[in-house]
C-alpha cells in the first residue's frame, strides 16, 4: 500500500502546492517555539532560549529548500526558467522560429479549417430522432423508372398501414408551396411546406416555442395556423418570443403562428440553400390545390419514412410490393407497372455527395499536416545539431537528460502554441470564406464555425504536433552517447550521419506526400477545366434573367397573367442596349423543373410506359435570346406561337421516340405541367415542327434529358423566367430593373439571387459548380503548400548538409574539383532524394485518387498527363530548393573551409 | 562551506530515516517530539540539525513509507502528526537487518585493530 500512500501524498501537493509551503513553515516555526519554551522552563531567558533554539534547527530556509527538493515534482519556477529560455532562444534565431511556427500554424489551421467543416456538416449529424432510420420513399416501375409518389397514393399507403407495419414504424407527407408575404419592401415569395399529420413527430424534433399542430388544427376548414422556422423567425420577427399566438398575414389570409423549430432543423430544403420559411397543415391547401388530387403526376413533393428498427431495404421492398399490387388494381391508368419502392436515407438527400468532398479534403489536410510536422521535426533536428555546443555545455554543468529533454519539449510545445494560435486565426478566416462562398450550395453551413469543440480539436493537433516533432530530435540530441561525444567535444560528421539518414527519409516522405496531393489537385483541375469546355447548348455570356412571379390578385387569371407577360416583353426590349429578350417557365440549369409524360399518337402504350420530358413552355425569341440551335424544322414563329401550333423537342427525345424516324410532323400528346392551375394534368395535343439540339438543362457535368417546348400561349405559366440578351450586364441591368418596375411597381427587382433579382446567366453556371470549384482551389491551395513545406524541406537538408560539409568540400575543391562538380555533387544528392520521394508518390496517388474518382468529370483516376506533369513539377522545385545551397558550395574558399570549425 | 556537509557529515547515510522510522513506530507523533526522542535515545551523541528531520519526513512520505496529518497537541495547539505505514515498518526491518550487519563489520574491524 506504500505506493497509494505515496500517490495520495504526491497528489496533495501537486493540487495545492503553496498551501504545502505554508503549512511546512509553520511546523518548524512550531518546532522552534516548542524548544524555546523547553529551555526557557530550564531556566534560559526568552531571547537566549529563542537563541539556542533556533541555532539546533539550523538554516530553515535552506531546510525547506531541502525538503521541498525531496517532493521531486519539476518546480514550476523550472517549466517557467525553460519557457524564458526557449523564449531566449527563439529571438536569437529568429529564421528557424518564423519558418517553424509558420509551417505549424499552416498545418493546425487548414486541419481546424476542414475539421470545422466536417464537423458541422457530417460529424454532429442530423439533428433529427435516430436519423440513420428516417428514408425518402420512391415509387419504382418494373423498367427501373423512380417518380415521387403523389399524394392521394401516400394517402392510400397509410390507409393500408397495417401491411407495412413490420417495415415502417410511420410514414409521412411534406409539399413544397410558396407564401407570400407584403412587408414594408413590397411583397416577397417565400418557400413553405405543407405537411400530413405526424410529420413533426415522424422527425421526431420538439419545437424550440410553442408547439406543433394539434388534430383539430389538421382538419379541413380549420383556422390557419403555422409553426416558423427559425430563420424567418429571426429574419422577419427579431427572435420575438411573443411571436406565438400572433396573426401574420401570410399569402394574404391571416395565420397564427403557434410554434417555432430550431434553428438546424430545416427539413425539407426545396433547392439548395433554400429551406422551408414555415410549415403548415396540408389540409389547409388540400381543397385549393389540383396537384394534390391526382394521381400519377409530379408534384415537388416528399414522402418520408421512419423505419422499423430491425427493417432493411429488401424487407421494405417486398412489403410494398404487395401495398403497390392492390394499387395498381385499383387505379390500372396510372399504377401500371409502378410495382414497388426504393427507400433512400434522408442523409443523401440533405448531404448528397458533400460526403465524398469533405472526405477528400479531410485526406488531404491530414496530409498536409503530417508533411508539416515532417518539417518542424526537420527543421528541430537542423536546429539540434547546431545546437551541440550548447548542449553540452549545459549538460556538462550537470543538467540531467530528462531535464535536457524536458528543455527541447517545452521548446517544442512553445513553438506548437504560437503555431497553434496563428493557426485557429487561420481556420476562422477560411471557415468565413467557405461559409461566404458556398453557403448557399453547402448543406448545413450555418452549423459551420470554429467553435470551443474545435478549438480544443486544434489544441489536440498542437500538442500531438509538438510531440511528433519534438520528440525523436530531442531523444537524439540527449543520447548518452551524444552526450558523452559532445562532451568530449568532438563535433564532426561521422556521428550525424544517422541524424541525416533520418532528415533524408523525412524530406523525402514530404516529396512523396504533396506528390499525392499534387496529383489529386491536377485531377481536379483537369476535371473543372473539362467542365468549362462543355458545349452547353446555349450561350451564357452577356445574358441576364429574372424570374417574376406576379403580385398576388390583379393577374390571378391566366389572360391577365399573359398580359403582364407581353407587357414586360415590350418594356424590356425597349431599353437601350437589349439585343433580345424572352422567357421561358424553367431556365436551364439551377432554374428548377417540371416534367410531363409524352404519348406518341398511334401507339399505345400506357401512360406510365411514356418518356418523361422537361416541359418548357417558350416565348418565339428564347430560342435566338439564349443562343441556342435548331437542328430540322423550325423555332415557334409569332403565328405558331399565337395559332399553338405544336411543339418542339429536343434531339435526345427525338431519338428516344423516334430512333430510326423523322421526328417532325408527328402528333404528340402533353400533359398540363403547372400545379397550381385547375386544368393541371389535363391532355394538350399538337405536332412536332422542330428538333433543337440539345443544352444542358440539370448541371454543367450532367447529360442532356428529354425535353419539349411549348408556346407559351398554350398554358400560361404561373410565373416567368424572363431572359435578355444584352451589350453589357452591368450597364444594362439597373435600366432593366427600371423597364420592370414601369410595368408594375410590386414585382421584386433588386434581389442578388434569380427569384427577385437580375443575374448573369455567367453566374448561375459558376454558382451551380461552386462546391466543385471550391473543393478544387483547396486541394490545389493544399496542394501547393505541401510542395512549399517539402520544398523547404529540401533546402534545409541540403543547406545543412553543405554546412556539415564544408572541410569535405573544401578538400575536393583543393585537390582540383571543378565548381561544376561540386555542383553536380550537391545536385545530385536532392535529385536523388527527390526521385526517391516521387516513386513513393506515384504508388500512393495511385492508390488514394481511385477514391476520389466519383468527384471527377471525364478525367480517369490515372489521367497520363496529369501523372506525368506533376512530377515533373515536384522535381523541378526539388532542383530549385537544391541548387541555391549548391551555388553556396561552389563559392567556399577552400582553404577558409578547411581550416574553418 | 555549505551546512549540508558540516551536518549531514555526523551521521551514516539512511540512518536518520532509520531512526525517525524506529521512533514512530512506538506511537504517532510530530516532528518535534520526533527530534527530541532521537536527542534522548541517542543519549544526544547523534546530534543532528533538528531541521534537516523535515526533508527526512518528507522523503519517508514521498516513498510512502510515514503518512500525516494535522491534529492537537494536548496543550491545544496545531501539530502535523507522523504515522509509520505498513510499508514503513517493512523497510525498516530491512534496513535494521542490513544496519546490523554493517555494524557487526565495523565491530569486528574495530575489535581486530
Amino acid at each position: 500500500m506504500s505506493l497509494l500512500h505515496a500517490l495520495r501524498h504526491r497528489l496533495k501537493i501537486l493540487i495545492n502546492r503553496d498551501a504545502y509551503g505554508g503549512e511546512l513553515a509553520d511546523e518548524m516555526r512550531f518546532h522552534v517555539a516548542l524548544e524555546a519554551e523547553q529551555e526557557e522552563r530550564n531556566g534560559l531567558s526568552a531571547s537566549a532560549a529563542r537563541e539556542l533554539a533556533q541555532r539546533r534547527f539550523g538554516n530553515a530556509t535552506y531546510h525547506a529548500e531541502e525538503t521541498r527538493r525531496q517532493t521531486a515534482l519539476p518546480a514550476f519556477d523550472e517549466i517557467g526558467q525553460d519557457v524564458r529560455y526557449a523564449a531566449r532562444a527563439f529571438r536569437r534565431s529568429p529564421g528557424f522560429t518564423i519558418a517553424a511556427t509558420l509551417t505549424l500554424a499552416l498545418g493546425i489551421g487548414a486541419t481546424t479549417a476542414i475539421f470545422s467543416i466536417v464537423d458541422g456538416v457530417l460529424v454532429r449529424g442530423l439533428p433529427y430522432r435516430d436519423a440513420e432510420r428516417i428514408v425518402d420513399i420512391w415509387e419504382t416501375s418494373d423498367n427501373g423508372g423512380y417518380r415521387l409518389p403523389s399524394y392521394p397514393t401516400f394517402k392510400d399507403w397509410r390507409q393500408e398501414s397495417r401491411s407495412w407495419s413490420d417495415a415502417f414504424e410511420e410514414m409521412a407527407f411534406v409539399k413544397g408551396v410558396e407564401a407570400i408575404y407584403v412587408g414594408d419592401k413590397g411583397p416577397e415569395r417565400l418557400l413553405a411546406s405543407a405537411v400530413s399529420p405526424g410529420f413533426f413527430h415522424l422527425l421526431g424534433v420538439p419545437p424550440l416555442l410553442g408547439r406543433t399542430f394539434l388534430p383539430e388544427e389538421e382538419q379541413r376548414g380549420a383556422n390557419r395556423v403555422a409553426v416558423l422556422s427559425y430563420d424567418e423567425w429571426q429574419r422577419r420577427f427579431g427572435a420575438d418570443p411573443g411571436i406565438l399566438g400572433k396573426s401574420i398575414p401570410y399569402s394574404g389570409a391571416a395565420t397564427t403562428i403557434i410554434g417555432v423549430m430550431p434553428r438546424d432543423f430545416a427539413y425539407p430544403a426545396w433547392a439548395p440553400g433554400q429551406h422551408s420559411a414555415l410549415w403548415e397543415p396540408i389540409a389547409l391547401i388540400e381543397d385549393t390545390n389540383p396537384s394534390l388530387s391526382k394521381r400519377g403526376v409530379h408534384t415537388d413533393s416528399r414522402t418520408i419514412g421512419r423505419l422499423h428498427a430491425a427493417a432493411d431495404s429488401a424487407r421494405v421492398a417486398a412489403v410494398m410490393r404487395t401495398v403497390e399490387q392492390h394499387l395498381t388494381q385499383a387505379f390500372p391508368e396510372e399504377q401500371a407497372h409502378w410495382t414497388s419502392v426504393v427507400i433512400l436515407p434522408i442523409r443523401d438527400e440533405l448531404l448528397g455527395n458533400v460526403k465524398t468532398t469533405l472526405l477528400m479534403l479531410s485526406g488531404a489536410v491530414l496530409l498536409v499536416l503530417l508533411l508539416a510536422c515532417a518539417n518542424v521535426a526537420n527543421l528541430l533536428l537542423v536546429r539540434a545539431a547546431a545546437r551541440e555546443r550548447e548542449l553540452s555545455v549545459r549538460a556538462a554543468l550537470g543538467a540531467g537528460r530528462s531535464r535536457l529533454v524536458r528543455q527541447l519539449l517545452v521548446e517544442g510545445l512553445t513553438l506548437a502554441g504560437i503555431g497553434g494560435t496563428l493557426g485557429v486565426a487561420l481556420a476562422v478566416v477560411v471557415v468565413r470564406v467557405v461559409r461566404q462562398t458556398a453557403g448557399s450550395q453547402l448543406p448545413r453551413a450555418s452549423e459551420i464555425v470554429v467553435d470551443p469543440r474545435t478549438v480544443l480539436f486544434a489544441a489536440g493537433l498542437t500538442i500531438f504536433a509538438a510531440l511528433l516533432a519534438s520528440v525523436a530530435p530531442a531523444l537524439r540530441a540527449t543520447r548518452a552517447s551524444t552526450l558523452a561525444r559532445l562532451r568530449s567535444g568532438i563535433h564532426g560528421s561521422v556521428g550525424n550521419r544517422r541524424d541525416a539518414r533520418v532528415r533524408a527519409l523525412l524530406v523525402a516522405a514530404q516529396f512523396a506526400l504533396a506528390l499525392v496531393l499534387l496529383v489529386g489537385s491536377g485531377l481536379l483541375i483537369r476535371s473543372l477545366v473539362r467542365l468549362q469546355s462543355v458545349d452547353l447548348g446555349f450561350d451564357p455570356d452577356n445574358r441576364v434573367a429574372i424570374a417574376v412571379f406576379p403580385p398576388a390578385g390583379k393577374y390571378d387569371d391566366p389572360g391577365a397573367a399573359a398580359g403582364l407577360y407581353r407587357s414586360l416583353l415590350e418594356s424590356m426590349a425597349a431599353v437601350p442596349g437589349v439585343r433580345d429578350v424572352a422567357f421561358v417557365n424553367h431556365l436551364p440549369i439551377g432554374g428548377g423543373w417540371v416534367t410531363s409524360p409524352v404519348q406518341v399518337e398511334g401507339r399505345t402504350d400506357e401512360v406510365t410506359r411514356q418518356p418523361q420530358a422537361l416541359y418548357r413552355t417558350a416565348s418565339e425569341g428564347y430560342l435566338r435570346t439564349m443562343g441556342m440551335h435548331v437542328a430540322r424544322g423550325r423555332w415557334f414563329t409569332d403565328a405558331d406561337i399565337r395559332d399553338k401550333v405544336g411543339f418542339v423537342i429536343n434531339e435526345t427525345l427525338a431519338k428516344q421516340i423516334w430512333p430510326s424516324a423523322e421526328a417532325l410532323g408527328e402528333r404528340i400528346t402533353l400533359r398540363r405541367s403547372s400545379q397550381q392551375r385547375p386544368d393541371y394534368g389535363q391532355p394538350v395535343s399538337g405536332v412536332v415542327i422542330g428538333v433543337v439540339k440539345d443544352v444542358r438543362q440539370q448541371s454543367i457535368g450532367s447529360m442532356p434529358s428529354p425535353e419539349v417546348f411549348v408556346p407559351w400561349t398554350l398554358e400560361v405559366w404561373p410565373w416567368i423566367t424572363l431572359v435578355a440578351h444584352v451589350q453589357n450586364p452591368s450597364r444594362e441591368i439597373p435600366l432593366l430593373r427600371r423597364a420592370v418596375l414601369e410595368v408594375d411597381p410590386r414585382i421584386p427587382v433588386g434581389g442578388t439571387s434569380l427569384q427577385g433579382g437580375f443575374v448573369t446567366l455567367g453566374s448561375t453556371l459558376s454558382s451551380s459548380e461552386v462546391q466543385r470549384r471550391l473543393a478544387t482551389s483547396l486541394v490545389g491551395f493544399f496542394a501547393a503548400a505541401a510542395l512549399l513545406l517539402a520544398a523547404i524541406g529540401m533546402y534545409g537538408v541540403i543547406a545543412s548538409g553543405v554546412a556539415q560539409r564544408t572541410r569535405e568540400m573544401g578538400v575536393r575543391m583543393a585537390l582540383g574539383a571543378s565548381e561544376q562538380r561540386i555542383l553536380r555533387l550537391v545536385l545530385g544528392e536532392g535529385v536523388r532524394l527527390a526521385a526517391v520521394g516521387a516513386v513513393l508518390g506515384i504508388a500512393g496517388a495511385l492508390i488514394s485518387t481511385r477514391l476520389i474518382r466519383s468527384l471527377l468529370f471525364e478525367t480517369v483516376p490515372t489521367d497520363p498527363l496529369t501523372f506525368v506533369v506533376t512530377p515533373l513539377l515536384l522535381a523541378a522545385v526539388a532542383l530549385l530548393a537544391t541548387y541555391i545551397p549548391a551555388r553556396r558550395a561552389t563559392r567556399l574558399d577552400p582553404t577558409l573551409a578547411i581550416r574553418g570549425e | 562551506m555549505s551546512p549540508r556537509s558540516s551536518s549531514s557529515a555526523e551521521l551514516l547515510p539512511g540512518t536518520l530515516d532509520m531512526l525517525v522510522l524506529r521512533t514512530l513506530t512506538l506511537q504517532s507523533m510530530h516532528g518535534y517530539a520526533i527530534a527530541q526522542h532521537i536527542r534522548r535515545l541517542s543519549d544526544s551523541v547523534l546530534s543532528v540539525e533538528q531541521g534537516s528531520l523535515y526533508p527526512a519526513l518528507e522523503r519517508l512520505q514521498h516513498k510512502g513509507w510515514v503518512t500525516s496529518k494535522w491534529g492537537e497537541t494536548p496543550t491545544k495547539r496545531r501539530a502535523r502528526y507522523y504515522t509509520v505505514t505498513a510499508a514503513g515498518r517493512k523497510q525498516l526491518g530491512a534496513e535494521i537487518s542490513s544496519f546490523d550487519r554493517v555494524l557487526a563489520a565495523i565491530q569486528r574491524v574495530m575489535a581486530g585493530a
